[in-house]
C-alpha cells in the first residue's frame, strides 16, 4: 500500500511534465505516419544502400523501408532508447541521488516504511510513466493508420505493431532499471556518468557488433540493444527468438531492480 | 521503563578510518526530557541516525520502547516516532497540505487532525502555499507540524526552533509542553541552543568527539558546577584589592568580568562557601561591597567546560 502512496506521490511530481511530453510526442508520430509513403521510401531506401555499411549500421541498416513495419522500426523503435530513453536514464539515475542531496529522504525513511517500499515505488512509478507515454504514442500511431491513407497502402500487420510496442516497453524498462541501478548507490553526477557510460557501451556494441572480427561478434548477446532488433519481427515477420529477447531483457530488468533494493537497504543515508 | 536505550554505540567512517560514535551508552526515561549537546562534529546527529536506521552502526544495541530493535528493518516501530531532522529537506513542489497529507499516508496509525488544524493555527501556518515559496521558518513548521500529527511516544527533534522567531519558538515549546502533558511521550531534543535546553529539559547527556562525556540531571550538573558570583564595589580601589586577595587566596577562581567597581568570576561550590565566610569575616563586610549575587552557572559555562580542549587551562574560557 505505501509502495502505491509512493507511485501516486511521484506521478502526481512528474504528472504536468509527462502529459506534456506525451502528447508531443503522440502529436510527433502522428506526424510521422501522415507522410508514410511505400514508393517515396523505397527510392529513398535503395540511395541509403550506398552509404557506408558503418553508417547503415548505425541507424538501423534502413531495411524495407517501404513497408509500414520497416518504417516504424527505423523511425521509432529502433531509436526510441533516444527518444525516451535519455530522459529515463536522466530521471530514474536522479531521483534517489537528489533526495539525499535534498535530505528530503530523511524526513521520509522517519516514517513507518521500508527501503524496498521506498525504491520499488520509485522504480515502478518510471514503469508507470513509460507505459503511460507508450500507451499515447501506440494509440496515436493506431490513429494514424486509420486516418492517413498513405499508412495503408503497404500490409499492415496490427498484432506485429503492437506486439513491437510491447517489446520496445520492456527494453525501455531495461534502460531505467539500468540508470536506476547505478542511482541507489552512487551521487547524482555519477550515476548520471555510469548510467549513460552503460548505455553507451551496451548501443556501440548492439550496434556495432557486425563490423567486429567473427571470433568476438558474441560479445553481442551483451547488450540489452543486440535483444531489442525488432527488425526481424516487423520486416520479415518471424517471431522467432522474441520470446527469448523479451525474456533476457526482462530478466536483466528484474536482476537489476532487485540488485538496486538490496544495495540500497544496505547502504548507509549519509549526512 | 526507558523510551531510548542505546548500548555500546559504535559508528565508524571510511571504511573504519573514522570513528564517528566511540562506544556510548544512554538511556532516555519514559516522559522525560532529555537534551542531547555537543559541538559540530561529536557525534549527536549520527548517533540519532543510528537509532532511526539511516546509518548502519558498527556495534552496539538500541532499544526503543522496551524493544530490542534492528532500526533498519523494525520499522513498524516508527509509528511511534515522531522526527524532525536537523537539515530539513521537504518537497518544493508540493503544497504544505499536500505533504502533510503524503507523510500521513506512510503512517500505520490514525492521525490527529483536530491537532494538526490547532497546531496549523497556533503556527500561523498556510497549508495552501507550496513548500518552495515558503520562507526557512514557515518550512520549518511544516517540519514540526509533520512530527507532531501523530500521538507519538517518543519526539527525537534536531534543532527543532532553527529558523523561528521568538515568539514561535516560545509558542513550540509551550506545544510540545501540552503534547507531552496529555500524552506523556519522551522528548529528545538535540540543540546549539543551551538556554533551551536549560529551559526545557530535565536530563542532559554531552557528546564531545563521539563520546558521552556526561550524562546528569540540569539541575545537579548546575548545582555540581562553578557558581557565578557578581560583585559591585563602591570604589574601584575597594574592587582591586578584592581581585588580589581572590587571585592569591581562591587560585581556581576563574574571573568572568572587570571593570571598574564590577568584578564577575566563577567558584566551585565548595570555595563559594568559604568565600562567602571570608567576605563576612574580613575587611569586605558592609561598605566596600555595594551588591551581591550568586546565581548557578548556565549551562553555557557547563558546556564550554567539557567542550574545552583537557590540555588548555580552565581560566581561558573567562
Amino acid at each position: 500500500m505505501k509502495v502505491i502512496n509512493i507511485i501516486v506521490k511521484e506521478l502526481k511530481k512528474d504528472f504536468k511534465s509527462i502529459l506534456i511530453f506525451t502528447a508531443l510526442m503522440s502529436i510527433f508520430f502522428m506526424w510521422f505516419v501522415s507522410f508514410f509513403d511505400p514508393e517515396l521510401l523505397a527510392g529513398l531506401e535503395e540511395a541509403f544502400e550506398a552509404y557506408p555499411e558503418v553508417i547503415r549500421l548505425m541507424v538501423g541498416q534502413f531495411a524495407s523501408l517501404g513497408e509500414f513495419g520497416g518504417f516504424l522500426n527505423i523511425y521509432l523503435f529502433s531509436i526510441s532508447w533516444f527518444y525516451f530513453g535519455i530522459y529515463f536514464i536522466l530521471k530514474s539515475g536522479q531521483n534517489i541521488p537528489k533526495e539525499i542531496d535534498f535530505k528530503t529522504i530523511d524526513i521520509v525513511l522517519s516514517k513507518p516504511i521500508t527501503r524496498t517500499e521506498f525504491t520499488l515505488g520509485k522504480y515502478l512509478s518510471f514503469l508507470v510513466e513509460m507505459l503511460f507515454i507508450f500507451y499515447g504514442i501506440m494509440v496515436s500511431v493506431l490513429l494514424g493508420i486509420m486516418i492517413f491513407p498513405t499508412a495503408t497502402a503497404s500490409p499492415i500487420f496490427l498484432n506485429e505493431i503492437i506486439f513491437a510496442f510491447l517489446w520496445n516497453y520492456i527494453f525501455m524498462v531495461a534502460l531505467i532499471s539500468t540508470g536506476f541501478f547505478f542511482s541507489t548507490f552512487l551521487s547524482s553526477k555519477k550515476s548520471l556518468a555510469f548510467g549513460f557510460g552503460v548505455i553507451i557501451f551496451f548501443y556501440a556494441i548492439g550496434q556495432f557488433w557486425k563490423a567486429f572480427p567473427e571470433g568476438v561478434q558474441d560479445i553481442k548477446r551483451i547488450s540489452i540493444f543486440f535483444y531489442s532488433d525488432m527488425s526481424n519481427l516487423l520486416v520479415n515477420h518471424i517471431w522467432d527468438n522474441v520470446g527469448l529477447h523479451i525474456l533476457i531483457l526482462l530478466t536483466y530488468s528484474i536482476v537489476l531492480a532487485i540488485s538496486a533494493v538490496i544495495i540500497f537497504n544496505k547502504r548507509d543515508i549519509p549526512v | 521503563m526507558n523510551a531510548i536505550e542505546v548500548k555500546n554505540l559504535i559508528k565508524y567512517y571510511d571504511h573504519g578510518k573514522v570513528k564517528a560514535v566511540d562506544d556510548i551508552s544512554f538511556e532516555v526515561p519514559q516522559g522525560s526530557r532529555f537534551g542531547f549537546l555537543g559541538p559540530n562534529g561529536a557525534g549527536k546527529t549520527t548517533t540519532i541516525r543510528c537509532i532511526l536506521g539511516f546509518l548502519n552502526k558498527d556495534a552496539g544495541d538500541i532499544t526503543i520502547l522496551g524493544e530490542k530493535i534492528n532500526p533498519k528493518k523494525d520499522v513498524k516501530i516508527r509509528n511511534r516516532i515522531g522526527y524532525l531532522p536537523g537539515e530539513l529537506g521537504l518537497y518544493k513542489n508540493m503544497t504544505a497540505n499536500e505533504l502533510i497529507n503524503y507523510f500521513a499516508k506512510l503512517y500505520d496509525i490514525e492521525i490527529d487532525w483536530r491537532f494538526v488544524e490547532e497546531v496549523t493555527d497556533r503556527l500561523k501556518l498556510d497549508l495552501n502555499r507550496k513548500v518552495g515559496v515558503l520562507s526557512k521558518g514557515n518550512k520549518q513548521k511544516v517540519g514540526v507540524l509533520s512530527t507532531l500529527m501523530g500521538k507519538f511516544d517518543v519526539l527525537i527533534m534536531d534543532e527543532p526552533t532553527s529558523g523561528l522567531d521568538p515568539l514561535m519558538q516560545s509558542e513550540f515549546y509551550r506545544i510540545v509542553s501540552e503534547r507531552q502533558k496529555e500524552s506523556n511521550c519522551t522528548v529528545f531534543l538535540c540543540s546549539h541552543v543551551l538556554s533551551e535546553i536549560e529551559k526545557f529539559c530535565s536530563r542532559v547527556a554531552i557528546i564531545r568527539k563521539g563520546k558521552i562525556v556526561e550524562i546528569s540531571d540540569v539541575s545537579d550538573l548546575k548545582a555540581k558546577n562553578l557558581k557565578h558570583i557578581e560583585l559591585i564595589f563602591k570604589t574601584p580601589e575597594s574592587m582591586n584589592a578584592f581581585k588580589s586577595f581572590l587571585v592569591s587566596e581562591y587560585t581556581e577562581s576563574i574571573i568572568k568580568y572587570e571593570f571598574q567597581t564590577q568584578l564577575e568570576f566563577l567558584l566551585t561550590p565548595n570555595q563559594t562557601r568559604k568565600i562567602l565566610c571570608a567576605i563576612s569575616e574580613k575587611d569586605w563586610a558592609g561598605a566596600p561591597i555595594k551588591d551581591f549575587s550568586i546565581s548557578h552557572s548556565t549551562l553555557e559555562n557547563i558546556f564550554l567546560q567539557y567542550y574545552e580542549d583537557p590540555k588548555s587551562k580552565r581560566g581561558e574560557i573567562a
